[in-house]
């Protein structure tokens, strides 16, 4: 007895002295452990909400079995809600897997977050890859969407599984509970917005909204390398000036680099200066730290925007990498562009760098229209010089541009969006600008050159009409839309476009888009003259999904849909049924411009929404002026069989180059022939081919419906010779 | 002294722990993924190693031969803790990459052998010798095998990219088979090279 006691005693006082010291290890400890889950948590937050203060909030109504773990709103300054992020830990294969994800409250996913992972290393460790999270960046937050948007990583089954698991219910909530509608967003104004909210400037140009800030001066700080990676805090004020410089703390050479930063001689002489020509001596032996100040000045310079010009040097490729020093002066104008070094291929690339006559053309241009010709052979150079050029162009600021351009924009739809800016004094247009467009060269884009435009210039807004001409269809509807807008803005009423009634009934829809084409009887667009202004009361369309149904519509008269609705209908329960009393869908489409509205076809409600959009066309045909030119050649319908037989409409204008393809109903394999139907790039991408050589990709596990498609093509081009 | 430095040797090469006793193949296999891994892993097991046993070996005639194993276990869990909360807090990049290997230093074989074979029955300073040597040379095996998985399992080392861009990495390396194969080769090499004693 005595034993066990004197045993246990001993065991006591050991367990006691161990606690004793676990005790103090822990006090010690706490404090930096809870500081250490605080910054990695900060870290999270900063990613995916750049720039909001974070306050935690809780869950309302989660499902049981939900991953969700914690949720924060952010607000900006002024206490307006930003977004939300939310964090999840689902079990992957080693371990979980913490994401954060940050959800705007405009309705796409910011970016994601991923913590420490213990998955595969080389597979489900990838879940953590930036190739993997970028996908998310932009994205609609909406979950029904999110597995078309994102891919699962094959090989990763689990991880990326349990990762795409837990993001649909982290934006099921977003999306239901909080009830964000899901919208895409700008992946570059994203990625600018946190570069710049987390105070590095990035490479790459300052966010639009950062210019504008910029103007007003601020403080950033900027990683340069010299002789080894350092920051660089500047402050410039708001008309351009260095307030401060300073470099918290470096590893350069003493007596060398370090010497150079600490002498205040030379960073203060940089107080006061202007930031866009500020600069120190490059010394011999400290190269390289003296040059990484001059890097930070140039970055600092480039944020600053719009009043700076500066030199840069562009990171690009062409059929290697290569860097392209561009200066550009205050007023935007190319000052000088060299490429020091390269490895583009003799008798090729390099001797289009070589060419003083190439890059010599572009010095004393300006940088936002600066391009050089992309000749065969030379592609991959050429384009890369443009890149350089462009991102140039980019640093110089959009603040110039604007500044540049006078008159109010307009944006509006042709075969691209693009914008107009329209001047317009006393009913006359006292300038006409398109800066940039994405229209088809040599059709629409002729419409949009300097003299084209100049054509307009001091004619009377009331009055002016576009010609339009075979081919050129969609843009010149696109400037006269731009004109409609202009004169509702200002007050103007403008006369109706004479050539208004078109010649033929059928079926001019915007070329890319619209599976349905107007009809003709039904079609109001047919016989009534296409008023400038729209009128305001609902418009009754017929239109037939899986039966005939009549749909509501009001537009306003900036073209914006003001209501729709289907009183009744006989369309399937639990498909077209469902469709139209989804608030969502049709709720959507209000506020948007009815030239493009349309509706997503999805696979088992093709008739029904088919038929939405079809009354949705009708409508843009009658709003904006009119639809086909006489000599465009009507859609003509060819039937093929893919998985199935089903009908492709073809349109074609007089030089024989495809306006619209179109396939208003089908019965493809949902997920495989469905899907490259619906598929708005792959038959968009028709568009302004010519017949005779147009083609889609037949692509495996979708060759019938390929097939049946090309088939259409070839039989339209039989019928063109 | 010379007897302090023959001890520890011991535990360098002769006695190496992973490539002679074959103790500790747990974290051996697990965490060998990467050769930062491994040296923490290491050096976590090394501090482990060098005060259980000293503080073991000044206890040894107070620990009643009956109750060694629990007092051994109180005593190796308590450092065993102390290393986790330090690293936790003062090393995060480290905890989460070794994450659950830390507590499970506790019943790292390595380090109960000792505590038991040499510590138990010997003084203080020829303790630390021995869980000196012990730990290092645990650190250096693993960190080896963690190198060459690394190297050829993912194309880098410490991170750093060693292998050319081209270079397609051997998958299977990372994984637990990989790492059972390339245990096994490294117990042959070092038998090859350095040939037990009699």
């Amino acid at each position: 007895m005595n034993d066990i006691i004197k045993l246990g005693l001993r065991l006591f006082l050991f367990s006691l002295i161990a606690a004793a010291a676990l005790a103090v290890t822990n006090e010690v400890t706490k404090g930096p452990i809870a500081e250490q889950k605080l910054a990695a948590k900060k870290a999270a937050l900063n990613t995916v909400l750049p720039g909001c203060d974070y306050e935690q909030i809780e869950y309302e109504n989660l499902a049981d079995g939900s991953e969700l773990d914690e949720i924060f709103v952010g607000k900006d300054a002024s206490g307006n809600v930003k977004g939300y992020a939310l964090s999840a830990s689902p079990q992957g294969y080693g371990g979980e897997i913490p994401i954060t994800m940050g959800v705007s409250s405009e309705g796409y996913v910011t970016q994601v977050y991923v913590g420490a992972l213990q998955e595969t290393a080389g597979l489900g460790s990838r879940v953590g890859d930036d190739a993997f999270k970028e996908q998310f960046i932009g994205i609609a937050a909406d979950p029904d969407t999110l597995r078309t948007d994102v891919d699962k990583i094959s090989g990763a089954s689990v991880s990326s599984g349990a990762f795409l698991n837990a993001s649909e219910q982290i934006l099921a909530y977003t999306k239901g509970t909080l009830g964000i509608e899901p919208h895409a967003g700008d992946k570059d104004a994203i990625l600018a917005a946190a570069a710049a909210a987390n105070g590095g400037a990035a490479e790459e140009a300052a966010p639009e909204g950062g210019e504008a800030e910029a103007a007003q001066g601020g403080a950033a700080t900027y990683e340069v390398t010299g002789f080894q990676p350092f920051k660089v805090d500047i402050e410039v004020d708001g008309d351009g000036k260095i307030v401060s410089i300073a470099v918290p703390e470096h590893n350069e050479t003493p007596g060398l680099g370090a010497d150079l930063i600490a002498d205040e001689a030379v960073l203060g002489a940089l107080v006061g200066q202007s930031i866009a020509d500020a600069k120190i001596d490059v010394k011999a032996g400290v190269t390289l730290t003296s040059n990484a100040i001059n890097d930070a000045l140039a970055q600092a310079a480039k944020a600053a925007g719009g009043t700076a010009g500066g030199a840069a040097t562009y990171e690009v490729t062409g059929f290697q990498p290569f860097k392209v020093d561009i200066e550009v002066d205050g007023d935007g104008k190319i000052v000088s562009i060299a490429v020091p070094e390269h490895n583009e291929t003799p008798g090729l690339g390099a001797d289009l760098i070589a060419d003083e006559a190439v890059l010599g053309a572009l010095v004393g241009q300006n940088i936002a229209d600066a391009k050089i010709d992309v000749k065969a052979g030379v592609t991959l150079t050429s384009n890369a010089i443009n890149d350089a050029l462009a991102q140039a162009a980019k640093a110089a600021g959009g603040a110039e541009a604007a500044a540049v351009i006078p008159g109010d924009p307009y944006t509006v739809k042709g075969m691209n969006k693009f914008t107009v800016y329209l001047d317009v004094a006393d009913g006359k247009i006292a300038g006409i600008t398109v800066p940039e467009h994405n229209e088809t060269p040599g059709l629409g884009a002729d419409m949009l050159t300097e003299e084209a435009l100049a054509a307009y210039a001091g004619a009377d807004l009331a009055e002016v009409q576009v010609d339009a001409k075979a081919g050129v269809t969609l843009t010149a509807n696109a400037l006269t839309a731009a004109f409609d807008q202009a004169a509702a803005v200002n007050g103007i009423q403008r006369s109706a476009a004479e050539e208004a009634a078109p010649a033929e009934e059928a079926e001019e829809a915007p070329a890319e888009e619209t599976e349905a084409p107007a009809e003709e009887a039904e079609a109001p667009a047919a016989e009534a003259e296409p008023a400038a202004v729209a009128e305001s009361a609902a418009k009754v369309y017929e239109v037939t999904g899986f039966q005939p149904f009549k749909v509501e519509l009001k537009v306003d008269a900036d073209g914006k849909i003001m209501s729709i609705a289907v009183p009744e209908h006989n369309e399937t329960p639990g498909l077209g049924a469902d469709l139209i009393a989804d608030e969502a869908v049709l709720g959507a489409l209000v506020g948007q411009s009815i030239a493009d509205a349309k509706i997503d076809v999805k696979a088992g409600v093709t008739l029904t929404s088919n038929a939405i959009n079809d009354a949705l066309a009708k409508a843009a045909a009658d709003f904006g002026p009119a639809a086909a030119p006489a000599e465009e050649s009507a859609a003509k319908v060819y039937e093929v069989t893919g998985f199935q037989p089903f009908k492709v409409e073809i349109g074609l204008d007089a030089d024989g180059k495809i306006v619209s393809v179109a396939v208003p109903e089908h019965n493809e394999t949902p997920g495989l022939g469905a899907d490259l139907i619906a598929d708005e790039a792959v038959l968009g991408a028709l568009v302004g081919q010519s017949i005779a050589d147009a083609k889609i990709d037949v692509k495996a596990g979708v060759t019938l419906t390929s097939n049946a498609i090309n088939d259409a093509l070839a039989k339209a081009a039989e019928e063109a010779k | 002294m010379k007897d302090l430095i023959r001890v520890f040797k011991n535990g360098l090469l002769d006695e190496n722990p992973t490539f002679r006793m074959v103790l500790g193949t747990c974290p051996t296999l697990a965490i060998t993924t990467a050769a930062s891994n491994g040296i923490g892993m290491g050096l976590a097991a090394t501090f482990v190693l060098v005060f259980s046993n000293l503080v073991i070996s000044l206890l040894r005639k107070m620990i009643p031969d009956e109750i060694r194993i629990p007092a051994f276990i109180v005593v190796i869990a308590t450092f065993v803790t102390i290393v986790q909360l330090v690293i936790k807090a003062y090393l995060p990049a480290l905890d989460e990459s070794l994450g659950l290997f830390i507590p499970l230093i506790v019943v790292n074989c390595i380090i109960f052998a000792r505590a038991e074979a040499f510590a138990f029955k010997n003084p203080p300073l020829p303790s630390i010798a021995d869980g000196l040597g012990m730990g290092l040379g645990f650190t250096w095996a693993i960190t080896f095998i963690s190198s060459v998985r690394e190297i050829f399992g993912a194309g880098t080392w410490f991170g750093m990219q060693v292998m050319p861009e081209s270079y397609i990495p051997m998958g299977i390396l990372v994984r637990p088979a990989g790492g059972f194969i390339i245990f096994g080769l490294a117990i042959v090499l070092m038998n090859a090279v350095m040939p037990k004693k009699a």
